[in-house]
């Protein structure tokens, strides 16, 4: 019987994936889409506990609609963070010539 | 009794040193002439009359007084401006503004020439006032004012032709050396006011004071004497204060601001008769200094400086007169010696305004008929005077200091250890006689030596200097000095029963030494015939080598057959390369060490700049953090938010 | 009218900053109109401190001229200034220097006059608001608030190093003050019995800060006094000031001598001792001390010197010494002396910067080895430093004899220091302090000597301009001063009496006994004179 917990193991890899890519990879556009990744394993988590919520009773079956809910906002909060990350990257591009992350060190001391 | 009128006494010089030390740039000469003798004649003139005053009441209630006004007053405090005209302090006004005068009137003409001749009557007569507030002050503070403000008019005198580093260099000397002893003066001042809460000279009289406290104060005051009027050790300075103008030298270190420790010793009397080891300390401080002088005065060559010694050996004659008790015969002899011993310092600044600035007695000689005859014979009966070969003034009254020391009993009950069984000093006060006496021999062996080579014999200076004798305006205080030298016998006088004498004048004034009046050790006959003996042995050895025709012959006599103790008395005895020594050059060096290893190094370079570094080099290191990585920032980021959710989660 | 001598302390105080919004709005260009604004400014204040001083009352317990306006509430602080006789001669000083200071760099700054202008006023706004404040946070913010324009007339006006002068004055002052800042809000935060509105405000501070543990009251104690040491300042913590003085302009080292060190003593007055009087008493002994070393070792530091500014900045640490020593003897001379020698040393040394500010204005240098011989050609500038001098070197008759005499006979008496190895320690130190005065002769004559006496050296070689009209204007009311205040002290000693008294008594101990043998009662009439008392010393 696939479960809850299933769900929140592929979410869970699925997040660790994207963390571990945003900290290594070095081209910026993996990065966006590694932060992609993250955020769509924190939308399947939250859809996973509206499907198989924790409390015994609930309001209507459709009352853990939360869950729904965020998903649609991490959605759009994620395509806005992309066009503009993808918008900086081309930024940087234009002035660099290059996407690699190693070589933005200008945040510094 | 209460007047209104003696603050005129030191305002009045006040006020022409102010206008002639502001406007006397612009005045014209003779303006700024008058100003300046007329305010010392009228103080000298509000003297005489409160002078008579005084003479005329009698016992303790011959004080005129007045109480300018509260000048501090805080906590249990209070020093008033007061001043006192008594029958000492009066004559001492009269001495002061008198001679003062004489020597105002001299310096007409002796610095006529020099363009700053404004700023030195300024000097003038700011010294005067300063002095005058020093006599006449009732209280230890008031009468501190004016010795720092004599000390500071010596100072801006003697470095008066500043251009010279060496002249400016030795009033600066004057200056410290004097604030050694102002140290100690204010230390007995604190003593005085912490066992009494009083400073003023008519409370402290009747305040009880326990052995020890009378002794500190007395000795720490006397430390401010030995500054003040150049005893040891705190003497050097005098001789170096002779690059000043003659006028000064005469002045303010022969006949007035050198007398201050003396006066300061006779208006404490009270104070020093309850302590009389520290009397016992004064004179032998006083009669090792007379002898150190007298010696150290034979041998120097510059006519200045034999009287500059000279006067120290004088003032040891006075403290040896106040130590032993007899406080009127030492302040009698401060008087005489203001007379005799101005007039020869004016008669050198003849001699040497007569060379045009020669002061080598080698280059001097038989300027008697060369053509400085008056001065030739005023400082003839100066030296008369001085040396004590008739009995005018210095003989009586240099005799009566030998005498009391001789017959004093005030050391009788003193031992020379605390522990009560040592021996008595009753010895002290002959042994001080004999010392004295010795030392009169000497002073007269120098003092006619100066006389004979400046004087008398052939002249041995350049072709080109033609001696001439000064303008009436400095051989008038000449004369009058001589006059006053001669004259002076008069209050001197040893006959006891005459009423003008000065230990009648001042009966009841000064206290008197325990230990009883004075014995009769010797007959006084015999005193005196010792004394005018041992003059006249003087003059006799004077004379076997510099008599008139030997030259400098004696001189050399004397460097063949002591030829180091010569060099030695020359080089003032190596006391001035003893300090620089001791106490100057180790001074200096600690100052520059301390400056470079505690402040320079530790302090600044270990601590403040050590601080600043280290938080610099710990930024240092933790910047590496701030790599610029974005990826990195991310993942602590997360390691971060790890942790907090597990403190939150797990740890609750 | 009635409203404006109400208000007239805010008045005093606010005058300057009045004139900081006037040259901010006046173009940048002109140079004259920004110098002429500050003047006037400060002028203002001053004129308008006279009435103040007028109507000030020797004999009034407290404080005068009181004005209160909320300003928070409900955290407890308030605007709440008034003057007790201390902070009233400081008040004084300040408004006097202000028109001086400004007078005085007339010629010298030329560029970014605006803002030099401006640094001036706001820090004259700022001193006159630290003395005047009665309320612990009003006091911390003017306090704080005389570093920035400190800061900036050092950092931006001043000489080669002046940067490296300008950090080290501001990160070394300002860390003793944040300390202070911490021991205020534990003082805020004690300032009430529980339930009650708790507050900042300096009387109902002091009077609840008796019930504090003796343990806390030491370490508020001391965190004041660092604040406070620091700014004195007292050995070993015075490198600053020598670096600030010798990079400072001379309208900065005027301001800085003769106002900003007299913070640290004021507040010892006024904050660390009467609010902590047990640790007080307990440090005593060793402020005092440490201001002996000061004396001795600020005067030993001055002989060293070699750079004219540098040496009277070493002179202040050594004046200032004599000062905490006063403090520390807790009697009333001691006290009263000290309080007159703060205000002496604001005009001595503040005048003693200003004459060495002309100097450098004629040679652009402050290197001894170039002076000499000045006095040939600039005699009048001359005659006023060495009057100046003088005055520095304790000379009966200038204001400084004053203060020395009462701060070392005061100390000399005390017996609020305890002893040791059988000697009070009153005297030892007095003894060693005195020693002071020889030194200071020694310094102060040698350098004399090395500027205006002796040869002409190069600074002299071309002639060098003498005083001019305006330079007078600046040096007579000081000049008038020093005199003033050394020949009559006792309107000055009066002012300050009560206050004092109350510190003594808060602080010291009660009188202790007199020693053996000795008495402050003379005898009764019927005792011979001269006899011995009971028991020797």
């Amino acid at each position: 019987m696939v479960g809850p917990l299933h769900y929140l193991f592929l979410a869970a890899a699925l997040f660790a994936l994207g963390g571990i890519g945003v900290v290594l990879r070095r081209n910026a556009l993996i990065v966006l889409m590694s932060i992609e990744l993250m955020l769509n394993a924190v939308n399947l988590t939250f859809l996973t506990f509206s499907r198989f919520p924790l409390a015994k009773s609930a309001p209507t079956q459709a009352g853990f609609l939360a869950g729904h809910t965020a998903a649609f906002f991490v959605i759009a909060v994620a395509a806005a963070e992309a066009a503009v990350g993808l918008a900086i990257v081309i930024a940087i591009f234009r002035s660099r010539t290059s996407v690699n992350v190693d070589e933005f060190d200008t945040l510094k001391f | 009794m209460e007047v209104s009128w003696l603050y005129l006494v030191p305002l009045l010089p006040l006020v022409g040193a102010a206008v002639n030390g502001i406007l006397g740039r612009w005045l014209p000469k003779a303006w700024v002439y008058a100003v300046a003798l007329l305010v010392v004649a009228l103080s000298f003139c509000i003297g005489v009359f409160g002078w008579f005053q005084v003479a005329r009441l009698e016992g303790e209630t011959a004080q005129v007084r007045q109480l300018v006004y509260t000048w501090l007053a805080t906590g249990s405090l209070r020093v008033d401006l007061g001043l006192t005209l008594d029958r000492l302090s009066g004559t001492m006004v009269l001495v002061v503004t008198g001679v003062g005068f004489l020597i105002h009137l001299y310096s007409v003409g002796y610095m006529d020439e020099d363009p700053a001749y404004w700023r030195y009557f300024s000097y003038l007569n700011l010294f005067v006032s300063m002095m005058l507030l020093l006599v006449l002050s009732d209280n230890l503070v008031a009468m501190f004012v004016g010795w720092e403000g004599v000390g500071l008019c010596s100072y801006l005198l003697i470095g008066f032709w500043y251009d010279d580093e060496s002249k400016a260099y030795a009033g600066r000397k004057a200056f410290v050396v004097n604030r050694i002893g102002d140290f100690g003066f204010l230390i007995g001042i604190f003593v005085l006011y912490f066992y009494t809460g009083q400073v003023s000279f008519h409370t402290l009289r009747v305040a009880p004071l326990s052995l020890g406290v009378a002794s500190a104060a007395a000795a720490l005051l006397f430390v401010g004497a030995t500054g003040k009027s150049a005893q040891l050790p705190l003497y050097v300075w005098l001789p170096d204060a002779m690059a000043g103008p003659t006028p000064v030298s005469a002045l303010i270190h022969a006949a007035t601001m050198v007398t201050a420790g003396v006066y300061m010793v006779a208006r404490l009397s009270f104070l020093y008769v309850q302590a009389p080891g520290v009397m016992a300390l004064v004179a032998v401080v006083g009669v090792l200094t007379a002898l150190m002088a007298a010696l150290i005065g034979t041998a120097q060559m510059d006519i200045k400086r034999v009287l500059a010694y000279s006067t120290v050996s004088q003032l040891g004659y006075m403290f040896v007169g106040v130590g032993v008790g007899a406080f009127a015969a030492g302040t009698a002899h401060l008087i005489t010696h203001a007379f005799f011993k101005a007039c020869l310092f004016l008669g050198s600044g003849a001699v040497i305004h007569g060379l045009h600035g020669e002061q080598d007695m080698a280059r001097m000689g038989g300027l008697r008929r060369g053509g400085l005859q008056h001065t030739a014979i005023t400082f003839f009966i100066a030296t008369v005077a001085i040396t004590g070969i008739l009995p005018i003034s210095g003989f009586f009254s240099k005799d009566e200091i030998l005498a009391q020391a001789l017959n004093t009993r005030a050391f009788d009950f003193l031992t020379l250890l605390p522990d009560p069984g040592s021996p008595r000093l009753t010895f002290l006060g002959p042994t001080i006689y004999v010392v004295g006496t010795l030392t009169a021999l000497i002073t007269s062996f120098y003092m006619w030596r100066c006389y004979l080579l400046t004087f008398e014999g052939e002249y041995r200076g350049p072709a080109d200097v033609h001696p001439h004798e000064a303008p009436w305006v400095m051989t008038l205080p000449l004369w009058v000095l001589a006059a006053l030298s001669v004259v002076g016998a008069l209050i001197v006088l040893p006959a006891h029963d005459l009423s003008f004498t000065w230990e009648r004048f001042t009966e009841g004034l000064f206290a008197r030494p325990r230990g009883g009046p004075a014995a009769e050790r010797i007959p006084e006959l015999v005193a005196f015939g010792i004394a005018l003996v041992v003059a006249w042995m003087g003059l006799a050895s004077a004379w076997s080598l510099y008599a008139p025709g030997r030259g400098l012959a004696g001189d050399e006599r004397l460097g063949r057959a002591i030829p180091r103790l010569r060099t030695a008395l020359a080089n003032n005895l190596y006391v001035d390369q003893l300090y620089d020594r001791m106490v100057t050059r180790p001074l200096w060096a600690l100052a520059r060490g301390l400056w470079r290893v505690v402040d320079a190094t530790l302090i600044d370079g270990l601590l403040v700049n050590g601080t600043a570094q280290l938080v610099a080099a710990i930024g240092s290191v933790a910047r590496r953090f701030q790599n610029g990585d974005v990826q990195r920032y991310a993942a602590v980021t997360a390691v971060g938010v790890l942790i907090l959710v597990y403190v939150f989660l797990v740890r609750g | 009218m009635e409203f404006f001598q109400a208000h007239l302390l805010t008045f005093v105080i606010f005058a300057p900053l009045l004139g900081v919004v006037i040259i901010a709005f006046l173009p940048r260009a002109e140079g004259g109109q920004h110098k002429g604004v500050a003047l006037l400014a400060s002028l203002l204040s001053f004129v308008l401190s006279v009435p103040l001083a007028a109507s000030f009352r020797a004999s009034t317990r407290g404080f005068s001229f009181e004005q209160r306006a909320d300003w928070a509430p409900s955290l407890g602080f308030s605007y709440h200034i008034g003057l007790d006789g201390v902070a009233l001669l400081l008040f004084l000083l300040t408004t006097f220097l202000g028109p001086i200071v400004v007078l005085s760099s007339w010629k010298y700054i030329q560029d970014r006059v605006k803002l030099y202008c401006i640094s001036l006023l706001v820090l004259e706004t700022a001193m006159l608001g630290t003395f005047a404040a009665l309320d612990l946070v009003l006091f911390y913010v003017f306090w704080e608030a005389m570093l920035i324009p400190m800061y900036l007339l050092i950092g931006m006006w001043g000489s080669e190093r002046r940067i490296y002068a300008a950090v080290k004055f501001f990160l070394f002052t300002f860390v003793g003050s944040v300390l202070m800042l911490v021991a205020i809000f534990w003082l805020w935060s004690h300032s009430a019995p529980p339930g009650q509105p708790r507050t900042f405000d300096y009387a109902a501070v002091q009077t609840q800060v008796a019930q504090l543990a003796p343990e806390a009251q030491k370490l508020l104690f001391l965190a004041f006094a660092l604040a406070f040491a620091i700014k004195v300042p007292i050995w070993p913590l015075h490198t600053w000031l020598p670096d600030a003085h010798t990079e400072a302009p001379a309208a900065g080292s005027i301001m800085l001598a003769g106002v900003m060190l007299k913070m640290g003593t004021f507040g010892f007055v006024r904050y660390a001792m009467p609010l902590f009087p047990a640790a007080a008493l307990h440090y005593a002994p060793a402020i005092a001390a440490l201001g002996v070393v000061g004396i001795v070792y600020g005067s030993l530091m001055c002989m060293a010197q070699t750079d004219l500014k540098r040496l009277i900045a070493y002179s202040s640490v050594a004046h200032l010494g004599f000062v905490m020593l006063g403090l520390s003897a807790l009697t009333a001379e001691a006290v009263n002396g000290a309080v007159l020698q703060m205000v002496n040393h604001g005009i001595s040394t503040g005048a003693l910067f200003l004459i060495i500010g002309y100097f450098y204005e004629r040679t652009h240098t402050r290197d001894l080895a170039q002076y000499g011989g000045v006095a040939r050609v600039a005699p009048a500038l001359s005659a006023v430093f060495l009057v100046v001098v003088l005055s520095s070197i304790g000379l009966p008759g200038t204001n400084g004899f004053i203060g020395e005499f009462l701060i070392l006979i005061g100390s000399f008496t005390s017996a609020q220091l305890g002893s040791w190895r059988g000697m009070p320690r009153g005297q030892i130190l007095s003894v060693v302090a005195a020693t002071g005065v020889i030194l200071g002769a020694v310094y102060m004559l040698w350098m004399v000597q090395r500027t205006i006496f002796g040869p002409k050296r190069r600074v002299a070689e071309h002639g060098m301009p003498d005083l001019t009209l305006r330079e007078w204007a600046t040096v007579v009311p000081l000049l008038a001063a020093i005199f003033l205040i050394g020949l009559y002290p006792q309107p000055f000693l009066s002012a300050t009496r009560l206050p004092t008294e109350d510190l003594i008594q808060r602080v010291g101990r009660p009188r202790a006994a007199r020693p053996q043998g000795a008495g402050f009662q003379l005898p009764r009439p019927d005792a011979p004179a001269g006899a011995r008392a009971e028991g020797e010393r």
